[in-house]
């Protein structure tokens, strides 16, 4: 469960979301310059809220008082753009965030999490000869290697090949069910929206404009953008 | 890179466009070594009220002032710290021969620190624990740095100062050395230190004979300037700073010259 | 006596003493200048303050200060005189000026811009989903720094390093002011080569210019070297 009850000013407009989220994979959608990013960045803690509150299975991650250092806070989160760690190896990017101590205990954990996103034969690679498809799937093993309690995608597929991404979208569906992990995601695209999602919000000028369910789709389609 | 090329060249032709100051007066160039830049400066402010002449002094070590005029600087008179250095220069070429102007310098050793008392102590007191530091010119391009090092060999006093010595350009670049506070004393030349405070005492050294020579290819303003020097005004000027005149041959007897009075006190001899 | 006739005061040509001695308060100068300069870099890349253009203007005043100037400063500032020349004597006995320590400070006021410049541009250079993905990772911003900035920016530091240490080997207006020439303690390799003209031993002063010059050369080019291949891994 993910409670995120915020309001900050911004540039053009004022921020003002009430969110609450399940264990499920829910879209973020929305027109260039909503906020979209800046709402993931405060859920991460690498940006910080004027006032309200964020919560995570049970973790205030901010309110009032609290305002939890993002290295604490255990989400994955996956940035707009690649920011795999050229210097590093593809094993040595997706093991970076484990501790010395951890990565002995969850050797089973990262085999199985390396097997289901087929990189075992690229584990030894440098970053730099990576397609597309490739590095976003370290990114994702990067991102769940240390177990997080939340999944945070910022447009995760924009820079992959579109006859890549049905493969990568399932993968992500697989994982968010196998692991009962929640998922925010932030796209663009509505064929992925509509596959992914179990619920879509749509953020405009930082206040959520529509909110649609599966199954349940009440205003056909998006505002196209 | 358009606008680079016509701006750099405004800027170096506004540099070459220097202001007229009343009538066209000649330039008489001096190269002089540190320790005799101040009595200089003196005397060329009373020869430039008679004279249509403009005096610049340049200063530095002798040593490096000579390396300069062997490669071509367009000096007009050296006045060194030496008469070695002039002498090459006259074997050379560079200089022209015969005619020139002696005096003969002091070795002093000097600081600021009134609490040395330095007034009465002689060479021995440097071997002192409470003296870290002592200024000297290069010894291999001052003469007067020469001079100090060879005074220490003398009195076997170089071994245990050695480590002590701290190496400035020329015997102003020392005296900075000291009056900064930085080194605790300095053995330049007394014209340095003539009217800067502090204390001094006079080394027994060989007399440091400077010689002043007119360089080849030189106005004769040159010249004039050369007769000035030999002249009483130069004389009392050179005097105050501690410098020693030689009697002029015709002039002296032979105690005159050891005593190594000025030609004022040849009478009274 | 030298070749012309004219009395020597110190025996000696260029040997490898001022070499040694220029190599050492290079690498020295080095060394401390990444452990000052990289918190500066830092601070200067990351953070927005008022001011900070005179900030950034201040710490690269060395770059057209003459050295002569520079050095001057330092023999007044902190010469035996000053309240930092004096301090000093009292904690470590012996006087800033006219010895190796004052010139590596001395050092350090002088190459500092060229140690934080490149530092602070590859700071910049660095792509701050880099960071922020540390951080969600597990990292302080403190093992940030170490785990990323570090190896992203290595290019600039090790830039840094090499510029400080050449641009230190030929210094000479500072040192001249402070130093004292003082033969195996502050006489460096570009004073001898200075004294040595003033001897008017050209071929000595030759000689040891082009061994300097070449060091240089050699210096240079490895940071060139490295300058490319760091760049084609980050792209």
């Amino acid at each position: 469960m993910i409670i995120i009850d915020v309001k900050k000013r911004l540039n053009t407009f004022d921020m003002d979301v009430d969110l609450r989220l399940g264990q499920e994979l829910t879209i973020l959608a929305g027109p260039n310059g909503s906020g979209k990013s800046t709402l993931l960045k405060m859920v991460a803690g690498l940006e910080r809220p004027d006032e309200g509150r964020i919560e995570v299975s049970g973790c205030v991650f901010f309110d009032g008082e609290t305002n939890i250092a993002p290295e604490k806070r255990r989400v994955g989160y996956i940035s707009q753009e690649n920011s795999l760690f050229p210097w590093l190896t593809v094993e040595e990017n997706i093991s970076f965030g484990l501790k010395r101590t951890e990565k002995k205990r969850s050797k089973c954990w990262l085999e199985k999490l390396i097997s289901e996103l087929n990189l075992e034969k690229l584990l030894s690679r440098s970053i730099s000869g990576l397609s597309g498809g490739e590095a976003q799937r370290v990114a994702l093993a990067r991102a769940l290697a240390p177990r997080p309690r939340a999944l945070l995608l910022d447009e995760p597929f924009s820079s992959v090949d579109p006859k890549k991404r049905p493969r990568l979208r399932r993968f992500l569906k697989e994982i968010q069910q196998d692991w009962d992990i929640p998922v925010l995601m932030v796209t663009h695209d509505h064929a992925e929206a509509y596959t992914l999602g179990e619920r879509i919000f749509e953020l405009n000028e930082g206040k959520i404009a529509e909110h649609k369910e599966k199954g349940k789709i009440i205003k056909m389609p998006f505002i196209s953008y | 890179m358009k606008t680079f090329i016509p701006i750099t060249i405004f800027m170096f032709s506004s540099l070459l466009i220097t202001p007229s100051s009343g009538e066209p007066r000649e330039v008489l160039t001096i190269a002089a070594a540190s320790d005799a830049v101040r009595p200089l400066q003196e005397i060329a402010g009373i020869f430039e009220k008679n004279h249509p002449v403009k005096i610049e002094i340049i200063s530095g070590s002798t040593g490096k002032l000579y390396t300069q005029i062997t490669q071509g600087a367009p000096f007009h008179i050296f006045f060194a710290a030496d008469d070695k250095r002039t002498a090459l220069l006259k074997k050379e070429g560079l200089a022209e021969p015969g005619a020139s102007f002696k005096v003969t310098g002091t070795l002093v050793v000097w600081t600021n620190r009134e609490e040395l008392a330095l007034g009465d102590k002689d060479l021995s007191f440097l071997k002192d624990a409470g003296i870290k530091h002592i200024a000297v010119a290069n010894p291999d391009t001052a003469p007067y740095g020469y001079a100090a090092f060879e005074a220490l060999r003398s009195s076997g006093l170089m071994d245990s100062v050695k480590d002590k010595l701290v190496y400035g350009e020329s015997v102003s670049h020392a005296f900075n050395f000291t009056r900064t506070g930085n080194a605790d004393v300095a053995i330049v030349s007394l014209s340095i230190v003539y009217g800067q405070g502090g204390d001094y005492f006079i080394v027994d050294s060989p007399p440091i004979i400077q010689e002043a020579v007119i360089l080849k290819n030189s106005p004769g303003a040159a010249k004039t300037f050369l007769e000035f020097l030999r002249g009483g005004e130069a004389a009392s000027i050179f005097s105050k700073y501690g410098y020693k005149i030689p009697v002029p041959k015709n002039q002296r007897s032979s105690l005159a010259w050891m005593s190594g009075a000025s030609p004022a006190d040849g009478a009274a001899l | 006596m030298d070749v012309r006739g004219i009395p020597c005061g110190r025996s000696g040509a260029v040997n490898w003493q001022p070499f040694i001695i220029s190599i050492k308060l290079a690498s020295v100068t080095m060394l401390l200048l990444l452990v000052l300069a990289t918190p500066v870099a830092y601070a200067l890349a990351f953070s927005k303050f008022r001011g900070k253009a005179f900030l950034e203007a201040l710490f690269a005043l060395p770059l057209v200060l003459p050295p002569t100037v520079l050095g001057f400063f330092i023999l007044i500032a902190a010469g035996n005189l000053s309240f930092i020349g004096r301090s000093y004597k009292e904690i470590f006995g012996t006087t800033l000026v006219f010895s190796f320590e004052g010139l590596v400070a001395g050092s350090i006021l002088y190459s500092f811009p060229f140690a934080v410049s490149p530092i602070q541009n590859s700071f910049e250079a660095v792509n701050l989903s880099l960071l922020d993905t540390a951080r969600t990772l597990g990292c302080t911003k403190w093992k940030a720094f170490w785990r990323v900035l570090v190896p992203a920016g290595k290019g600039g530091i090790i830039t840094a390093a090499m510029l400080s240490f050449a641009h230190t080997m030929g210094e000479f207006g500072v040192v001249l002011m402070v130093g004292g020439s003082i033969p195996g303690k502050t006489r460096v390799a570009s004073i001898a080569i200075y004294e040595e003209v003033e001897r008017l031993n050209y071929h000595e002063a030759a000689t040891a210019s082009l061994v300097l010059l070449g060091f240089s050369f050699v210096i240079l080019s490895a940071v060139y070297y490295f300058n490319r291949k760091m760049s084609l891994v980050t792209r």
